[in-house]
C-alpha cells in the first residue's frame, strides 16, 4: 500500500505492511568505494558533497536529511524515516583542474652567466573522469518505536586522483594524487517528539590506497637552486595505506514550528589518517643509470609514515517548508558549516632517518613536509525542493559557497583549495515505492593568480645544506635566502567539476 | 722600417672597393614613404685599363719623366709641370698585369696584394725625377732592395693631381725590372686610351619620382654597383642630381665619365653615411641654391648618382634615370 | 654579494599581502601586470650607430638583462644588471650596422619574473671612411678589437663574420697601434700616438666607453706602440725615451707605468739592460732599439719587450729592471738549435708557457712574412724552432702584426700592414679571414669572447 502523499516526501513514511517487507528485503554489504572523503566535511579534502537528493540541493540537507546520506550530514534526520529504506547510488564526475606556473628566472641553468626567462604550459588533471562514488546503505528501526537505526557505506566527495605529467611545470609541487577512502557508518537516532530528535553516527575511515608523487631536487652543493630542473631530479612516490580511522557525527534536528525546522551537526572527533607508507625514489635523468638506494642504519628500508589531519565541523542550519494543508509544497534550506581545516598544517612524511644513497653520495632525507597552512573554512549552501507533480515529481535546485581552505601563498594542485562555488539542480522521480533520484551539480574554483613573491610551497630539496633560517650566502642561493629553496606553486590554478549523482530508494 | 700611418694610406682613395661589409641576408625594410631603388633602375657599367709596359733595368735607379702626360684618363687636357704634383710607385704582390688592371677597374684590391708604396712630390719646376728620389713617406728606400726583378710583383708608376694617396690619378705605367735590361728611362704616356668605359644607362628602369616633394631616395635595397659588384654603402659619399636639357639617354651614355661637365644644372648633397638622402637639400653647385623641384621649361633627362669620390673609378656607383611625374 | 635585501623583501611579505592575487570570474583574461618592464625603448647611440642603448622603468627595484637577436628568436643577452634600480639602462654591444635587431627586457625584483612584449630597432649606419671588408671561413668565435690605420684612423670591432660591429673616431691627427678591452670590460683602450719620426709630445692613452658615451684620456708623451693592462688597472706602456750619447741624443725607450691614480712611473729603461756603446740596432735612423711591443705576465710579474732594431725579445722582471734573458739577435742569450730559422725585424709575440710565437716580419727569404714558434729550454739556454707559418698566397707586412695560439691548438694571426686577419686550426688550416680593401691596415689587435663584461648571476 503506498503511503499518503503527504507523507511521501518529508519524511517518508512507510505503512506496517511496507515496513515489514523491507525487512524481508535484501541488505547491501558493504562496498568498495572509490572516493576521497570524510564525514560531515565539504571542503579540503573532500568538496563538495553526497547523495543524489543532497547533491540536487547543493547541500543544503542538515535540516532535510531524511535519507542514509543523513548519517553524516545530520543523524538526527534519520529519525524522521519511516519504516525500511534501503537506498543505492552513485556519484559520477568530471574534474578539471588546471595549473599554469608563473614565469620565472632559472638560477640553476645558467646561459652565459644569465638566467634564462622560462615560461611554462598550463597543465591539466589527467585523470579526470571519476565513473565510481557509490553509495549503499539501509536504515530500519527494527520495530522500536522512535528508532531508527542505519547501516552504510559511501565513497566521500571530492576528486579521488589527479595525474599531471612529469615534466610539467608543477611537478615540484606534486606529479600524481590518488586515493581511495571508504566510509563505513553506523547510526543511531532518536525521536523524541514530532518536533525533535538527536543522532549519532560512528564512521570508520579506511584508506585502503594513498599514493602521491612529486619531484624532487636531490642537489647537494651549497648556493645551489634549480627552480627549474635539476639534473638531479628525483620521482619521489609515496604509497600508503589506513585501514582505520574512527570519526563520529553528533546531530540534532528540532520544529519549532509548523514550518520551519532547524538542524545541527557536529563533528568533534580528532582524527588524522596514518598511512604507513612506503617510499621510493627515482633519478628523472636517463643519464643516471644508477639507482637510489634507501637505507636506515646500513639496512635496506623504505618504510615511512604519512599524517594527513582531519578536521573538526559543525553544521547548522535553517529549513523553511511551505505547507499546502499537510502536503509539503516546497521548502527552503539555508546550511552554514564550519571546519576546522586549520588543524592541516602540513602534511608530514617521517623517514624515520631514512638515507638515499646515489652515485656516492648520501642523502639524509629526514622529514619531508608539504606546507599547507590551510585555514578554516565557511560554507553556505541554499537550496531546496519543489514538488511539481506530489508524489510523482520532484524538483530540487540549490546553489553554494565555500571559502578557500588555503591561502594563496598556499595554493596547490594536489587539491583544489581555494574558493568554490556553484549549483546544482536535481529531480526525485516516484515509481510506487521506488524513488529515482538524478542531480547535477557544477562546482567551480574562480582563478586564483598567485605570485612567485607570495608563493610559499617550496621545492624540496632533502640534500641541500641550506638549513634554517635560510640566511647562510656561502650555503643558500642568494636570490632565495630566508626561503631555502624557490617556491614552486606561483601561477595560476583553475579548476570546474561536472557531477552526476543517481540514487535510487526504495522504501518498505 | 717604421709605422706610418701615410704609408698605409694608399690606393683606398682610387680603388673601388668592391666587397660590402654589411651586406645582410634579409631584404631591410626602406623608410617610410621613400623612394625606394632597385638594382633594375641602376645602370651597368664595363670598363677596362690598358696600361703600358716598360722594361727597365732591375735594381737601378730610373728617370722618370712625364712631359707625354698631357691628357688624363678621361680624356681631359693636363699641364704635365703644373697640374701634377705626385709621382707614386706602386708595387703589387702576387698580381700579374692584366690582373692589377682589372683590380683596379672592378675595386676589387685588397691591402694584402699591395706591399709597397713610394712617392715623390714634384717641384712644378720640371716634368723628370729620378726613382732615388721616391721615398717611403719621407724615408729613403734602398733601390736595389726594393725595386727588383721579381716573379711575384708588378710595379705601376702613377701621377696625380694633389698629393693625396691615390685620389686625382692623371695617369700610369707598369714598370718591370728586369735583369737583362739595360734601361733605366721610363716615359709616363697620356692617360687617354687607357681607360675604356661602356655604359648601359638606357636598359635601366627610369625611377617614378614626384614633381614636388619631399623626395627621400632610398637605396638600402640595392645589392650591386653600377659595375655588378656587391654594393658597398659606406663608400658613397655624395648624390649628384643633374638636368641634361636637349640630351638623351644615349647622350649620357656615351660620354658617362663627364656627366658632372655636361650638366646644364648640377645639384649636390655631401653624405655622411646612412642609406637615404632627402633631394630637396641638395645644393646647385654654381649658385648654392636649394634644390626645388623637377620642373623645367625645357626638355631633357634627369639623372641622379650616387657618387664615391675616394673610389678609383670616377663613374658613379649608382646612376639612375628620373622620371618625373605628377603622382605623390 | 649577499643579496639581503630580495631576502628581506620577500620574506616580509605575509602570506596574505599578495597584492597580486586576483579572483576572476568565468572567462577572465590578460590584466595590466605591475611587474611588467614600462616604458620599454631602445634608441641608437648618437655617439656609436651600432650601440642600442635600451632603457625601461620598474615600480619596484629590480635587476634585468635584455634579450636580442637579429631574428624574433632573439638568442643573445645582455649580462644580468648588478644593481638594483628602477631607472635602467643598458646598451646592446656588438650588433651590425643598418640591422633590424629584436628585444625584449627581462626583470627579476627579487621575487618574480617579468618580462616585456617584444620590440624592435634598427641600427645605424657606419660612417663613410671605414674600411669594407672582405670575410671567408666560420672558423673565428670572438670579437676583434683592432685600430685601423691608413685611409682612416679608427679603432673598430670586427665580428665572427667579419663586419664591423663597433668604431671610434678621433681628431687628434695620430695614429691608434694597440686597443685593448679594459680590465673591467666596460671601454676600450687605445694609445694615439705616432711612431714614425718623432714620437708625438701629445700621445695619450684613451679610454672610450662601449656605448660610446665617454671618452677620457691620460696624456702620456712618447708613446710608440704598445702598452698593457694589468688587473689592478696599472697601464704598462712603451714611451721613447732620449738620451745623450757621444754628445747626440739617442732615442731608445722605457717602459712607463700609469697607476690609477695617474701617477707615472718609470720602471725600466733601455740603459737598463743594453750599452749602446756595445750594442747597436741596425737601423740608426728610425733609434736605437726601437722597442715595438709589449707584454705582460702577472704569474711571474715580469714584462716582455720586443725590439725591433735588436731583431730581439727581452724578459724584464719588473720589480727589479733586470733582463732575465733576450732571444733574438741583438743582446742574444740563446743559442738557436740547428735547423731553427732565426726572425728579423719582428713585431708581437706570445708567450705561452715555455713556447713563444713570433711575428717575423723580415726574416723569411723573399718578401713574405712568417710567423715562428720556439720551444725554449731556459735552463740551458737553447731555442728550438718547433713551427712556422707562412700565409698562402704570402702577404708581407713591414710593420707590425700579431700572433696568438689558443689552448686548443688553433693560431690566430694578424698581418697588419697587410690588411689580413687569419684563423688557423690545430693543424695549420685556415679557417677564417678577413682582409681590408687598399689602403687600410690593421694595429695590434685583442680578441674578446663578448663585449660585455664577465659577471656573476650571483650579485
Amino acid at each position: 500500500m503506498r503511503s499518503s502523499p503527504s507523507a511521501r516526501q518529508w519524511p517518508l513514511r512507510l505503512t506496517p505492511a511496507s515496513r515489514s517487507s523491507a525487512r524481508r528485503g535484501f541488505w547491501t554489504a558493504l562496498a568498495l568505494v572509490s572516493s576521497a572523503s570524510s564525514t560531515l566535511h565539504a571542503g579540503g579534502y573532500f568538496p563538495g558533497t553526497y547523495g543524489a537528493r543532497s547533491l540536487g540541493r547543493a547541500g543544503a540537507f542538515s535540516v532535510k536529511a531524511d535519507d542514509l546520506s543523513a548519517a553524516t550530514w545530520n543523524p538526527a534526520g534519520l529519525a524522521r524515516i519511516e519504516g525500511t529504506l534501503l537506498q543505492l547510488g552513485n556519484r559520477f564526475g568530471y574534474n578539471a583542474l588546471s595549473f599554469t606556473r608563473a614565469p620565472t628566472l632559472d638560477w640553476g641553468n645558467l646561459n652565459g652567466g644569465v638566467p634564462p626567462f622560462v615560461e611554462f604550459s598550463e597543465v591539466d588533471n589527467q585523470a579526470p573522469w571519476q565513473g565510481l562514488g557509490p553509495l549503499l546503505g539501509v536504515a530500519t528501526s527494527f520495530g522500536l518505536e522512535g528508532w531508527m537505526f542505519a547501516f552504510g557505506a559511501h565513497a566521500p566527495p571530492g576528486v579521488p586522483r589527479e595525474q599531471f605529467p612529469i615534466d610539467g611545470g608543477q611537478r615540484y609541487q606534486m606529479v600524481e594524487r590518488e586515493v581511495l577512502m571508504i566510509e563505513a557508518t553506523a547510526s543511531a537516532a532518536y525521536r523524541f517528539s514530532d518536533d525533535f530528535a538527536l543522532g549519532l553516527t560512528l564512521v570508520w575511515i579506511s584508506v585502503p590506497r594513498l599514493e602521491y608523487e612529486l619531484v624532487i631536487d636531490a642537489n647537494q652543493f651549497p648556493g645551489e637552486a634549480n627552480p627549474v630542473s635539476s639534473e638531479l631530479d628525483m620521482r619521489t612516490r609515496l604509497s600508503g595505506s589506513d585501514a582505520f580511522t574512527p570519526s563520529a557525527v553528533l546531530g540534532a534536528w528540532y520544529r519549532p514550528a509548523r514550518s520551519l525546522e532547524l538542524g545541527l551537526a557536529l563533528s568533534v572527533l580528532p582524527a588524522s589518517i596514518d598511512a604507513d607508507s612506503t617510499l621510493s625514489v627515482v633519478p628523472l635523468s636517463p643519464e643516471i643509470e644508477d639507482s637510489v638506494e634507501l637505507r636506515r642504519e646500513g639496512v635496506p628500508a623504505d618504510d615511512v609514515s604519512l599524517t594527513l589531519p582531519l578536521p573538526l565541523t559543525a553544521r547548522a542550519g535553517v529549513r523553511y517548508r511551505h505547507l499546502d494543508g499537510d502536503v509539503e509544497r516546497f521548502d527552503l534550506e539555508l546550511d552554514v558549516a564550519y571546519e576546522s581545516w586549520s588543524r592541516v598544517r602540513r602534511f608530514a612524511l617521517e623517514t624515520d632517518g631514512l638515507v638515499a644513497n646515489l652515485l656516492a653520495q648520501r642523502i639524509d632525507i629526514g622529514s619531508i613536509a608539504v606546507e599547507k597552512h590551510w585555514r578554516d573554512t565557511l560554507g553556505v549552501q541554499l537550496g531546496g525542493d519543489y514538488a511539481v507533480m506530489p508524489e510523482q515529481l520532484t524538483l530540487r535546485g540549490g546553489v553554494f559557497y565555500e571559502s578557500a581552505v588555503a591561502s594563496p601563498g598556499y595554493t596547490h594542485v594536489d587539491f583544489a583549495s581555494g574558493t568554490q562555488l556553484g549549483g546544482s539542480l536535481g529531480a526525485s522521480l516516484f515509481v510506487a515505492s521506488v524513488e529515482v533520484v538524478l542531480a547535477y551539480q557544477y562546482r567551480h574554483q574562480p582563478q586564483v593568480v598567485v605570485s612567485e613573491g607570495d608563493a610559499r610551497v617550496l621545492q624540496e630539496t632533502p640534500g641541500s645544506p641550506c638549513r634554517e633560517p635560510y640566511t647562510d650566502p656561502a650555503l643558500c642561493h642568494p636570490q632565495y635566502l630566508g626561503l631555502g629553496s624557490p617556491p614552486v606553486n606561483g601561477g595560476a590554478f583553475r579548476s570546474h567539476s561536472h557531477l552526476l549523482g543517481v540514487d535510487v530508494m526504495y522504501r518498505f | 722600417m717604421s709605422v706610418n700611418s701615410a704609408a698605409i694610406r694608399w690606393t683606398r682613395r682610387w680603388v673601388a672597393v668592391a666587397l660590402c661589409t654589411a651586406c645582410g641576408g634579409d631584404e631591410a625594410a626602406p623608410v617610410e614613404g621613400a623612394i625606394v631603388l632597385a638594382d633594375d633602375q641602376n645602370y651597368e657599367l664595363q670598363s677596362s685599363l690598358s696600361i703600358a709596359n716598360v722594361e727597365t733595368a732591375s735594381g737601378a735607379d730610373l728617370d722618370i719623366c712625364w712631359s707625354d702626360l698631357v691628357s688624363d684618363l678621361q680624356c681631359h687636357p693636363v699641364q704635365p709641370m703644373p697640374d701634377l704634383d705626385n709621382l707614386a710607385l706602386l708595387r703589387f704582390l702576387h698580381l700579374s698585369h692584366d690582373a692589377v688592371e682589372a683590380r683596379l677597374t672592378s675595386g676589387q684590391l685588397t691591402m694584402s696584394e699591395v706591399d709597397g708604396y713610394l712617392e715623390y712630390r714634384t717641384d712644378h719646376a720640371s716634368t723628370c725625377s729620378k726613382l732615388s728620389s721616391m721615398s717611403f713617406f719621407g724615408t729613403p728606400i734602398d733601390i736595389q732592395e726594393q725595386y727588383r726583378e721579381s716573379s711575384e710583383h708588378s710595379y705601376m708608376l702613377l701621377l696625380a693631381e694633389g698629393t693625396t694617396p691615390g685620389v686625382g690619378a692623371r695617369g700610369m705605367i707598369f714598370v718591370t725590372p728586369t735583369s737583362s735590361s739595360s734601361n733605366t728611362r721610363v716615359d709616363v704616356p697620356s692617360g687617354c686610351g687607357l681607360l675604356d668605359v661602356s655604359a648601359d644607362l638606357s636598359s635601366a628602369t627610369p625611377l617614378n619620382i614626384p614633381t614636388t616633394g619631399p623626395w627621400t631616395i632610398d637605396w638600402r635595397n640595392l645589392t650591386r654597383d653600377g659595375q655588378g659588384n656587391p654594393i658597398v654603402f659606406e663608400s658613397i659619399d655624395s648624390v649628384l642630381l643633374g638636368f641634361y636639357a636637349g640630351m638623351t639617354v644615349a647622350d649620357l651614355e656615351s660620354d658617362i665619365l663627364d656627366l658632372e661637365l655636361n650638366a646644364t644644372a648640377l645639384w649636390e648633397l655631401p653624405l655622411t653615411g646612412g642609406r637615404t638622402a632627402e633631394l630637396g637639400r641638395a645644393r646647385q653647385r654654381d649658385t648654392d641654391a636649394p634644390f626645388a623641384g623637377f620642373s623645367r621649361p625645357e626638355p631633357g633627362v634627369w639623372v641622379m648618382g650616387l657618387m664615391c669620390s675616394t673610389c678609383q673609378n670616377p663613374a658613379p656607383v649608382v646612376l639612375s634615370v628620373l622620371q618625373p611625374s605628377g603622382a605623390q | 654579494m649577499s643579496r639581503r635585501w630580495f631576502g628581506s623583501k620577500a620574506r616580509s611579505r605575509g602570506v596574505h599581502g599578495g597584492a597580486l592575487l586576483t579572483l576572476c570570474a568565468l572567462g577572465c583574461g590578460d590584466s595590466v601586470d605591475p611587474r611588467r618592464p614600462a616604458g620599454v625603448l631602445a634608441e641608437v647611440s648618437p655617439d656609436i650607430t651600432t650601440v642600442l642603448n635600451v632603457s625601461w622603468r620598474t615600480d619596484e627595484d629590480s635587476i634585468g638583462y635584455v634579450e636580442y637577436g637579429a631574428t624574433e628568436a632573439l638568442g643573445q643577452t645582455t649580462p644580468l644588471e648588478e644593481t638594483a634600480t628602477r631607472e635602467h639602462r643598458v646598451s646592446l654591444l656588438g650588433l651590425n650596422a643598418d640591422t633590424v635587431y629584436y628585444y625584449r627586457v627581462v626583470t627579476w625584483d627579487g621575487d618574480d619574473a617579468a618580462r616585456s612584449s617584444l620590440a624592435s630597432a634598427r641600427t645605424g649606419d657606419l660612417p663613410i671612411g671605414l674600411p669594407a671588408l672582405t670575410h671567408s671561413g666560420e672558423g673565428h668565435d670572438q670579437f676583434t678589437l683592432v685600430p685601423i690605420l691608413g685611409a682612416t684612423t679608427a679603432v673598430i670591432v670586427i665580428d665572427p663574420k667579419g663586419e664591423i660591429v663597433w668604431y671610434h673616431t678621433d681628431d687628434r691627427e695620430l695614429d691608434f697601434y694597440r686597443a685593448r678591452l679594459s680590465r673591467d670590460g666596460t671601454s676600450i683602450i687605445y694609445n694615439a700616438a705616432s711612431v714614425s719620426g718623432s714620437p708625438a709630445d701629445n700621445s695619450e692613452l684613451v679610454r672610450v666607453s662601449l656605448d660610446g658615451s665617454s671618452t677620457s684620456s691620460i696624456p702620456v708623451p712618447l708613446l710608440t706602440h704598445d702598452f698593457i693592462e694589468m688587473d689592478d688597472g696599472t697601464l704598462g706602456a712603451i714611451v721613447a725615451e732620449y738620451r745623450d750619447f757621444e754628445g747626440q741624443p739617442l732615442r731608445g725607450d722605457k717602459i712607463v707605468e700609469i697607476a690609477p691614480d695617474g701617477t707615472q712611473t718609470t720602471v725600466w729603461s733601455a740603459w737598463d739592460c743594453f750599452d749602446p756603446a756595445v750594442v747597436q740596432g741596425d737601423t740608426p735612423v728610425q733609434g736605437w732599439m726601437f722597442a715595438n711591443a709589449l707584454d705582460y705576465d702577472p704569474g711571474e710579474d715580469v714584462y716582455y719587450l720586443g725590439m725591433r732594431n735588436f731583431s730581439s725579445i727581452a724578459k724584464i722582471k719588473r720589480a727589479s729592471g733586470e733582463c732575465e734573458w733576450v732571444l733574438g739577435l741583438v743582446g742574444n742569450t740563446f743559442e738557436f738549435a740547428s735547423g731553427s730559422a732565426r726572425f728579423l725585424h719582428q713585431h708581437q709575440f706570445q708567450v705561452r708557457g715555455d713556447h713563444i710565437l713570433i711575428m717575423d716580419n723580415d726574416g723569411s727569404p723573399g718578401r713574405e712574412s712568417r710567423v715562428l714558434e720556439y720551444q725554449l729550454d731556459i735552463a740551458a739556454k737553447v731555442a728550438t724552432q718547433v713551427w712556422s707559418y707562412v700565409a698562402d698566397p704570402t702577404v708581407y707586412t713591414f710593420v707590425l702584426g700579431e700572433p696568438i695560439r689558443f689552448d686548443d691548438g688553433g693560431t690566430f694571426i694578424n698581418w697588419s700592414a697587410a690588411g689580413q686577419m687569419e684563423r688557423l686550426t690545430a693543424s695549420g688550416e685556415v679557417s677564417w679571414k678577413v682582409n681590408t680593401s687598399a689602403g687600410y691596415a690593421f694595429g695590434f689587435n685583442t680578441l674578446a669572447p663578448s663585449l660585455y663584461p664577465p659577471r656573476s648571476a650571483r650579485p
